[in-house]
Parts: structure tokens; C-alpha cells; sequence
């Protein structure tokens, strides 16, 4: 045993002297290839011996494999070659894509001159490299810099959608192809260390990944797309990296709302609170109401001088006796307040001519479209009218449409199907039905109407009443929100009605034809129509920017069956729906707006109201300024001469002026000159500098109208008698103040208007409550002031009722 | 006495050829009656508010006559509506009628089969005024009652354990039946065995019948024909059903399990899931003395028969205003 145990010792010793033998022979070994790579490495093809003689070692598998690549590198020349085809191959497909993309269009000369610069380039750098007589780990660095080049070439995709305008999946093939070449050739170095490769082709992945995020969240909207391009572009001096890092985040804002909706979507399907459709193929245009390249008309304006943006305005109406009537309005930001341009064109008299509110700017109807119609559209704001710097201006297109759907299902008699069923019988087959799962198709335009029924065939029984659920999703499409939706009507077909349980469907007495989507209506009159009921109190159905959804169990009467099925064993039959809706297009876009050079001078805010104070400024981009005038002039007063103010570097001044009443003319006037003893460089280069030495200017403006403002808003009782009791200040002396208001809830009423009483400072408004039965019951008071001319901004407060009568 | 005639019928049923209604070649395939639309009727493409034909033509290519067949045609009645009908009866279920109609198979006559085609207008409605087309399926119905006839030779052994030493003139064994019996349900195969019988000088000879649907439509209960062209209700009885029937030569009925009640008392029926199969016995069993011989098995299956096809029409806007 003992010698068995020293044996045992012995051969574990053996083993164990081995091990450390054959460690001390990797290191040696090791020692050995780094001197001999550090000999051969610069010259590697003079050295294939060495190679050859350190396979023959027992080296680590990684360190085999390396000379395994090292000569097989040596040995197979062409290597090289192969890899620069496969790079000029991806060059030649991103050509190929661009070429096709863009054949339709028009404006060849740039796209020849990029074309030319981006391929040439690139195959020049390449072909250069693999001629090259430079050793391998050079060569490998040069990749590297052609990779971090073909990063910036996506840069130039700013420059080109100045031309083209283009967005979708060409930009993102682009972006993704441009950098692809020689990543391809990047995987054919090998005198590259894996991990350096590992991460250059993470860093492209993550460049890749940010640069498409802004696509991905909204394909349509490539404002900050063109930020983070022009940032990196030539055009970078217009937009500071903060706007473009805050476009950015907002894309990533974007995207993540798109996912939550997606989600939220996703969610409600399986839930059975989203109910699907597909749209109709019409191999025309699309129907409704398109806004197409909305742009400014410059890269950049002044302060000093208006902002315009334009674009194309497309609209296509497939029912002629109903024309679209379309309100154009844009809106800016100045400050925290929307702004409204003027906007033509405008076909339509107006009725009211007075000053324009933003109530009136968003509903003023402006075009009639009866079938086909495309338009230049162009919005003007007036100089100073929006906020220096970047701004976003939104192009708005309300207009009234309908969408159309109808959802095919089959009936067929209940034992028979049974039968079928448990015969393994495929019904659909059996009666020649290729059409096996029809989905609801509705027509083109920017809602979606979704209908689910149970799945077809559905079995009816001569012997009981059917009941199956309906559900319909009205759906927001476009960029953009179903301001209103006004009339949803579901058609039934004769032996169908809705359910006892149903109560949001009420008959429709007075069916439009056309809302079958018929001109005549006896082209259809097995159909009866039933309309959803309460649309427009309810505020569900309002700025939908997603999708609302409603659902209705509809019966069929045992004797149903024979109006459905007619004798035959299978039928075809339509549930039909109708959404009439006003829609609020809106396409946004960014303007560059910059103080304007030499002198300037500005009232601010543009349109102020009795309710703000004025502030008149002025100012020199380039120098320090003297003011000697500066003074105030309300109507014919005197002159009023408010302190200035003035920035530290002497280039800017201004003064206020407390607020005035409303139709006041106030008039600031300035006298302000340059200190003539700096920029001689100017003088030297031989201008005149009288031109810009001296200043003299006046702005004028009218004070508007302010808005009445909330200044309480809260149920009250009075005389054992409830009240939605608003206080409002209105800083117009405005002879009367009225509250239109609605309740919300378990008590509901329709737009009703009380007028309010002066109570010192303030208005005092009360708006009772429309029932009597409010116990345990809860509701919202929304309520909106007005003052004659313009309307306040919405404000709601809600109340809970309890059982006893008081309040909580 | 008894015993002698039967030996005799026998015998000179084993003597002779196939009967009449085997011994032509229009006994074989697996058609029924067919349906089919004529060339473009209807065509591919309409226009709304128009008139477009509709050609079916029904031909009964099987071996069989129809003596009771349904057809109709169903269309989506929001955008069709039935037009003049070219023939006596209109076929069209929202007219409560169906066509009915009689065709006679093939023959040694007529080696086709009787076929006729019917001639119908159908009117396009106006299709929905967003919409620049709408496709709706045309389909037509038949149902039809039908039968299938086979007739194997058959081995009748009545020494199955090979005690005699006499020579046998035939060796019992399955008959494979292929190509069918011109009609879409086909015997497939008739396997045949000798049994043991109470009566020492008796075998019971059983026959196993497998039948088959080789056709692409849908096997009913014969009373069922007209149900299944209408609204009615057809329960799990009246789906795959088929009624066999199954008798030597010399008129012996045979006794076919599993049973219902049919129009002349007990008959022989199959439920068909697939290819499925009928046992027939000659319960009273066949003389030992009679020997080994061939005799033919003659089969009849009775059942309805319903098949449908059916067209997708687009229907275009006649013009955009």
C-alpha cells in the first residue's frame, strides 16, 4: 500500500513537474514569439520561417491561431484584394439605393456633385490604401480613420434634405450604408487586435443607434434631425448645440411616447379595448387633407424683418357634395403665450373683420375643396412677433371629413356550423369563401375606424336570439389630433339590432345616404342606421390624439334568421360605420431667428394687451451704444421718459412702461448713437460710417385686448342651491363679462352662458347646477370667460357630492 | 332441395361476367356532377351600376343520374343583385326558390354525362363613395343526390382451414379498388373473411367495405339534399352520412352493421371521417359442400353530395368625378 502510495506520490509528482514544465514552455514559448514578432512584425512578409517554425511549437491555441492567420495572410495574397471588392461592393449598393430613391426627382446637379465627391472618394482612399506599400498595422490605421470619415458623411445628409426634403427609409439606409464599407474592411484586417475591432464596431453601432433615434420616434418630423445635422453640418453656426442636444431629447421624449402609445395600443387589444382595421387601397392619391414640405423661406431671419414659412397644401375629396372646408391658421411661441401669423390664402369672406383673436384664427374657415385641390400655402409673422433664437412654428389644417368602414362577416345557421365544427369541417371552404378572416377596411385619411366582431362564420339559431359584441375603435392616423368627433354612426343590416343592454347607440331617424357611403340612398335599404349617442358633451370624443373605443353587444332575433341567412346556408353581410369628424392637422417647423446687425429697436410683446407691461429695446449687435432719446408717448400725452436700463456690455437698452388701457397708442422713440471710439478697423476698411453711427427710430403699436383670467374657480352652495362660482379679472374695462360653461360627469350638461356681476376688482360668475339629484354623485365644472372679444383659457374644478347632501 | 338451387346460383353466378352496369368503362373515376364557370362569366373586373354575366355550367361527369339536385347562386348583396335569369326558374335563394335540377350520368350511350349551363345578369350597385373598389365573391352551390355501385369478384371459401384436400378454384383474399366507381364516394377496398358458423355445415363469409370521399366536396344523408342547399340546420346524422347496401350475385342481401333506420326499415350506414368501412355478413352461412368459389359482391352506397365554387369580382368605380 505504502508503495503504492509513494507510486501514487511519485506519478502526482510526475504530473505535478509536468505542469510546471509545460507552463515554464508557454512562457518561455511566449517569450520567444513576442521576440521574434517584435523582429518580424513591422516586415511580416520577409518573415514566413519564423512562422512556419512557431506552428511547429506547442504554442497556446490563441497564439496558433494567430500564425495561422499571420500565414495564411503570407500565403494567400489576394486577401487584400478581396477585402477592398467587398468594400467597394457596399459603396456601389449604397449608390444603387440612392440612384433608385431618387430617380423621380429633379434637382440632379447637387445630387451628381455629392454622388461623385462621396463614391470617388472613398474608392480613391481605398485603392490608394491597398497600393499602398505600408505595412499592415499602418494600413489598419488608416482604415480606422476612413471609418471615423464615413461617420461624418451622414453629416451631409442635412445638406441634402435642404434639396430634396426627403425622410423615411432612404435616409436610414444611408446613414446605415455610408459607414458600412469599411467596416466590412475593417473585419479583413488582421493586424488589428479584436478588440480594438470589437470596439470600433460598438462605436458604430452606438453612432448608428443615436443618429436614428430622432427617425425612429417620428419619421415625419425631421426638426430635430435637422438640428442635430446642422450642428454637425455646415450650417452648425445657426443652431447651438444646446437646441440641437434639446431637439435631440425631445426626439427621445417622442420616441418614448410612441412606444408607451404602441404599448398602450398593444395592451388594449388583448384587453379587447382596441378593436383593428385596415385601410383601403386607393390606388390614387390619399384622401383628405395633406400638408407637404412646410419650410421656411429663409435658412435665417432677423429680428427686424418677418418670419414666412410655406408649403403645399393637397386636398382630395371622393364625395363631391360634401366639400371640405379647411381652416389654415399657424402659431408660434413668444414667450409663454401662442402667437398666430396671417395666412394665405383666403377664399372665404370672413364675417367678422375686427382684430383677429386666437379663438377666431382657429376657426376661421379659409378654403373650399369640392374634389381635388393643391395650394401654396404661405404664413407671415410679423417682425418680432416670435421668440428670438429657434422656434418652432406649427402650420394647422382643421377641416371636416368623414371616414368610412365597414367590417364583412358571414352568418350561417348554428347547428350547421356546430356540426361542421365537430365534424373538423372547414365551413369557408365548404362554401367557396376565400376570404376566411375579414378585417374592417375603412377609407383613406387621418382616422382610423377599427371594427371586431366574434370570429366568422357566426352561427344564428331560429330558436333563440344571438348575441355577439361589437367593438369600434375611432383612431388618430396622422400628425396631428380629431379636434372633434360629431357624428359616429353604426349601420346594422336588416335582421340585426343593437342589444337592450346597448344604451350608447340610439336609432338614427334621419339617415344620410352618404353615410353608407352611397349617393342614392335606395341603393342600400335593408340597412338601418343608429347613431352614438351625447358625441359632442361628451369629452372623450375631443382632442383624440390617439383612439377612443366603444363597445355594443348587438342581438339577433330568432327570427333573424331569415332576413340573414335568405334560404341560403351562408351569408355575406356588412356591419357598416360612419365618423364624421373636424380634424386638426399640424405640421411643425423649425425657424432661425437671429437680432438683426447694426441698430434695432423693438416693443415687446408684439401684441401686448392691457394686461402687460411694454418694453422697448434697443440695441447694436456689433457695438457699445450712447442712448441721448428714449421715451414713451401714449396717444397725445406727454412724453414719458422711464429709466433705461442697459446690459453690461453697453450693446443693449431698454425701458418699460407700465400697462396701459386697451385701444391706447403707444409710440417709443429713441435717439441713440455708437461710441466712435472703438472698431477703427471698420473706418480703415474704407466704409461710410455715418450710415450706422447714428440712430433715429420709432415703433408704434395699439394695446389689444386682454384675456379675462381666472382668478377662483369652485363649487358653492347658495340657498340650499349648488353653483360653479368663477371669479374673473379682466383688465379691460370691458362693460360686461360672461362664463360659458359645462358640467362633466355623473351630472352632465350641455355649453350653457351666464353673465357675471362686478364685484370690485373682480367678476363674479355663478353657474348652477342642472339637477337636483347630486347625491354620492361626482362632476367637473369646465368653464371658459369671456369679455366681449375674446375668450379666457379653459379651467375645471371637480366635486364629489356625498350621500347626506354636504359637501367633502 | 333448397340447398341445391343456391348451389346452382352459385355456380352460375361464378360462370358469368361482370353485369351490364360494370362491364363499361363509364364506371370509373371519381367525379360527381360538377360545376364550373364559363369563360369570364363572371369576369374579373366590373364596373358599378353595370351588368355582368354569370355562366355555370353543371355537367354530371360521374356514372349516376341525378334525379334530385340543388343549385344556387349567392352573392353579396350589398354591391350584386340578381338580373334577368336566362333560364325557366330562378336560382336564387333571396327568391325563396332554388334550381332544381336533373342530369343524367354517363351511359354506354352517352359517354359525357348530361350538362347544362344556366345564364344570369347580375347587377353591380353603386360601391361605397370613398372607395375606388370593392371585391365581391360570386359563389354557386350544388347539392345532389348521388350513388356509387361497385362490384368485386369475390372468393368464397367454405374450407378457411384448408381441412379438405380438394383443389381450390380460389384463394380468399382483400380486393384493392382503385380509380373509384365513377362517383366521388368510391369503394376502396373489400376485404373478405371466413368465419366459423353455429351450424357445423356452414361459414359465415364476411366483407369488410372501406369507402372513401375522393371528391372535394362534402358527403351528406341522402334525405338530406335539399337542407343543405337552404338555410336549414344539418345536425352531426345528416354530415358524412351513408347508406350501404350489399348483395351476392344470386340476390342473398347481406346483413350490414352499423344500422339506422332508414326508409325500408333497418339499413346499413357509415359515418365517413376519412376512409372508414362497413362490415356486410351472410349471417346464415354458405354450405360447406358448395366449395370454394367466386361469386360478385355488389355494393351500392347512397348519399347526398354538396360541393360549391366561387369567384372574386372587382367591382370599380365606373367614373371619378
Amino acid at each position: 500500500m505504502a508503495d503504492d502510495k509513494t507510486s501514487g506520490s511519485s506519478e502526482s509528482g510526475k504530473k505535478d513537474d509536468e505542469k510546471v514544465h509545460s507552463e515554464e514552455e508557454e512562457k518561455r514559448l511566449r517569450k520567444s514569439v513576442k521576440e521574434s514578432l517584435k523582429e518580424y512584425f513591422p516586415t511580416f512578409s520577409a518573415a514566413p520561417g519564423k512562422v512556419n517554425a512557431a506552428l511547429k511549437t506547442d504554442v497556446s491555441p490563441y497564439m496558433k491561431s494567430f500564425y495561422e492567420r499571420l500565414l495564411k495572410k503570407e500565403e494567400f495574397g489576394g486577401e487584400e484584394k478581396k477585402s477592398i471588392f467587398v468594400s467597394l461592393l457596399a459603396l456601389a449598393l449604397f449608390v444603387l439605393v440612392f440612384s433608385l430613391d431618387f430617380s423621380g426627382r429633379f434637382s440632379w446637379s447637387f445630387y451628381i456633385r455629392f454622388l461623385i465627391y462621396l463614391v470617388l472618394s472613398a474608392i480613391l482612399f481605398l485603392v490608394l490604401l491597398a497600393k499602398s506599400k505600408m505595412d499592415d498595422r499602418k494600413k489598419a490605421s488608416y482604415v480606422l480613420i476612413l471609418f471615423i470619415y464615413s461617420l461624418l458623411l451622414p453629416t451631409f445628409f442635412g445638406f441634402i434634405q435642404q434639396y430634396f426634403g426627403f425622410v423615411g427609409l432612404t435616409s436610414i439606409a444611408i446613414i446605415l450604408l455610408l459607414p458600412l464599407g469599411p467596416v466590412i474592411f475593417l473585419e479583413k484586417v488582421d493586424f488589428m487586435h479584436p478588440k480594438i475591432k470589437s470596439f470600433i464596431v460598438f462605436f458604430y453601432a452606438l453612432v448608428m443607434i443615436l443618429l436614428l433615434v430622432p427617425y425612429i420616434s417620428n419619421i415625419t418630423n425631421l426638426t430635430a434631425v435637422d438640428h442635430l445635422f446642422n450642428t454637425l453640418s455646415q450650417y452648425a453656426p445657426q443652431v447651438s448645440p444646446k437646441d440641437g442636444l434639446e431637439s435631440w431629447l425631445g426626439a427621445v421624449d417622442k420616441m418614448k411616447e410612441n412606444a408607451k402609445k404602441s404599448w398602450m395600443r398593444q395592451i388594449n387589444y388583448a384587453t379587447g379595448g382596441y378593436y383593428n382595421g385596415v385601410v383601403e387601397e386607393n390606388e390614387k392619391e390619399p384622401l383628405g387633407v395633406y400638408l407637404e414640405g412646410i419650410k421656411p423661406t429663409e435658412k435665417q431671419f432677423f429680428m427686424n424683418e418677418p418670419v414666412s414659412v410655406w408649403g403645399t397644401l393637397k386636398a382630395k375629396n371622393l364625395d363631391t357634395d360634401n366639400p371640405i372646408i379647411i381652416n389654415l391658421f399657424c402659431s408660434g411661441k413668444h414667450g409663454k403665450n401662442e402667437v398666430f401669423g396671417s395666412i394665405n390664402p383666403d377664399e372665404i369672406p370672413d364675417e367678422y373683420s375686427g382684430e383677429s383673436s386666437p379663438e377666431f384664427e382657429k376657426n376661421d374657415q379659409d378654403l373650399e375643396v369640392y374634389y381635388l385641390d393643391e395650394k401654396d400655402i404661405q404664413c407671415d409673422f410679423k417682425e418680432g412677433q416670435l421668440d428670438k433664437g429657434s422656434s418652432q412654428v406649427a402650420v394647422n389644417a382643421v377641416f371636416n371629413f368623414q371616414t368610412l368602414s365597414y367590417l364583412k362577416t358571414y352568418f350561417m345557421n348554428l347547428e350547421t356550423l356546430r356540426t361542421l365544427n365537430r365534424e373538423n369541417i372547414d365551413p369557408f371552404s365548404q362554401y367557396g369563401i376565400t376570404e376566411k378572416n375579414p378585417q374592417a377596411v375603412f377609407t383613406n385619411g387621418p382616422v382610423k375606424i377599427g371594427m371586431e366582431l366574434r370570429n366568422p362564420p357566426i352561427g344564428i339559431s331560429p330558436d333563440s336570439d344571438t348575441k355577439v359584441r361589437l367593438g369600434i375603435t375611432v383612431e388618430n392616423r396622422w400628425e396631428g389630433e380629431i379636434r372633434q368627433l360629431r357624428r359616429l354612426v353604426v349601420y346594422l343590416p336588416e335582421g340585426m339590432e343593437p342589444d337592450e343592454t346597448c344604451d350608447i347607440f340610439e336609432e338614427d331617424t334621419d339617415p344620410k345616404p352618404e353615410d353608407l357611403g352611397l349617393r342614392n340612398e335606395l341603393d342600400r335599404r335593408t340597412y338601418k342606421a343608429y347613431k352614438l349617442k351625447e358625441i359632442e358633451s361628451n369629452p372623450s370624443y375631443r382632442d383624440i390624439k390617439e383612439f377612443v373605443s366603444v363597445v355594443c353587444f348587438l342581438k339577433i332575433p330568432s327570427d333573424g334568421i331569415e332576413t340573414l341567412l335568405a334560404e341560403s346556408p351562408f351569408s355575406t353581410r356588412y356591419i357598416r360605420a360612419t365618423a364624421e369628424y373636424d380634424y386638426n392637422l399640424k405640421k411643425e417647423v423649425a425657424v432661425r431667428i437671429e437680432p438683426p446687425k447694426g441698430f434695432f429697436m423693438q416693443i415687446s410683446p408684439a401684441k401686448a394687451t392691457s394686461a402687460d407691461s411694454l418694453n422697448c429695446e434697443v440695441s447694436n449687435s456689433d457695438f457699445k451704444i450712447k442712448v441721448n432719446k428714449f421715451e414713451f408717448k401714449v396717444d397725445d400725452q406727454d412724453a414719458i421718459t422711464p429709466a433705461k436700463t442697459c446690459d453690461s456690455d453697453g450693446k443693449k437698452c431698454s425701458i418699460t412702461l407700465q400697462p396701459q388701457k386697451k385701444g391706447s397708442k403707444v409710440t417709443c422713440t429713441v435717439n441713440a448713437e455708437r461710441y466712435t471710439d472703438i472698431v477703427e478697423d471698420v473706418i480703415e476698411s474704407g466704409l461710410d460710417t455715418n450710415a450706422f453711427d447714428t440712430y433715429k427710430d420709432s415703433v408704434e403699436m395699439i394695446v389689444g385686448n386682454s384675456l379675462p383670467v381666472f382668478r377662483g374657480l369652485a363649487f358653492e352652495k347658495v340657498d340650499a342651491a349648488w353653483f360653479c362660482k368663477a371669479k374673473v379679472e379682466d383688465k379691460d374695462e370691458d362693460d360686461s363679462v360672461s362664463l360659458n360653461y359645462r358640467f362633466e360627469g355623473d351630472i352632465n350638461s350641455n355649453g350653457k352662458e351666464v353673465s357675471c356681476s362686478k364685484s370690485g376688482e373682480l367678476w363674479e360668475c355663478m353657474a348652477p347646477l342642472p339637477s337636483e339629484d347630486i347625491d354620492g354623485k361626482r362632476t367637473t365644472c369646465k368653464a371658459r370667460a369671456f369679455d366681449g372679444y375674446s375668450f379666457g383659457k379653459e379651467a375645471s374644478v371637480s366635486h364629489s357630492f356625498p350621500l347626506t347632501g354636504g359637501s367633502t | 332441395m333448397r340447398k341445391w338451387i343456391l348451389l346452382l346460383a352459385v355456380f352460375l353466378a361464378a360462370c358469368t361476367t361482370k353485369p351490364s352496369f360494370t362491364s363499361e368503362n363509364v364506371y370509373v373515376g371519381t367525379d360527381g356532377v360538377s360545376l364550373a364557370f364559363t369563360k369570364n362569366s363572371p369576369p374579373a373586373e366590373v364596373f358599378e351600376n353595370s351588368i355582368f354575366p354569370v355562366g355555370i355550367e353543371i355537367w354530371n361527369k360521374g356514372a349516376y343520374n341525378v334525379e334530385e339536385g340543388y343549385a344556387l347562386v349567392n352573392l353579396d348583396q350589398d354591391y350584386m343583385e340578381p338580373g334577368e335569369f336566362t333560364g325557366s326558374t330562378s336560382i336564387f335563394p333571396s327568391d325563396a326558390s332554388k334550381l332544381d335540377f336533373q342530369l343524367m350520368g354517363k351511359s354506354e350511350i352517352s359517354q359525357q354525362g348530361d350538362r347544362d349551363t344556366i345564364g344570369l345578369t347580375v347587377l353591380t350597385k353603386p360601391i361605397d363613395i370613398l372607395s375606388e373598389k370593392h371585391t365581391s365573391t360570386v359563389s354557386v352551390m350544388a347539392c345532389y343526390r348521388y350513388q356509387t355501385f361497385a362490384s368485386p369478384n369475390v372468393c368464397i371459401d367454405t374450407d378457411p382451414f384448408g381441412i379438405r384436400e380438394n383443389k381450390k378454384s380460389c384463394t380468399v383474399s382483400d380486393i384493392p379498388l382503385t380509380g373509384g366507381q365513377g362517383a366521388p364516394v368510391a369503394v376502396t377496398k373489400v376485404e373478405v373473411k371466413m368465419l366459423p358458423s353455429k351450424s357445423q355445415d356452414k361459414v359465415v363469409s364476411q366483407f369488410r367495405i372501406y369507402v372513401k370521399n375522393m371528391g372535394n366536396g362534402q358527403v351528406v344523408d341522402a334525405s338530406k339534399v335539399a337542407d343543405a342547399c337552404s338555410s336549414e340546420g344539418l345536425t352531426k346524422s345528416d354530415i358524412n352520412s351513408v347508406s350501404v347496401s350489399a348483395q351476392l350475385s344470386n340476390g342473398i342481401v347481406l346483413d350490414c352493421i352499423p344500422k339506422r333506420e332508414g326508409n325500408g326499415g333497418l339499413e346499413g350506414y357509415l359515418r365517413l371521417k376519412g376512409e372508414d368501412y362497413v362490415l356486410c355478413n351472410y349471417e346464415e352461412g354458405v354450405p360447406m359442400e358448395l366449395g370454394t368459389f367466386k361469386t360478385t359482391l355488389n355494393i351500392a352506397l347512397d348519399y347526398g353530395y354538396m360541393h360549391s365554387i366561387s369567384k372574386d369580382v372587382t367591382i370599380r368605380k365606373s367614373a371619378v368625378i
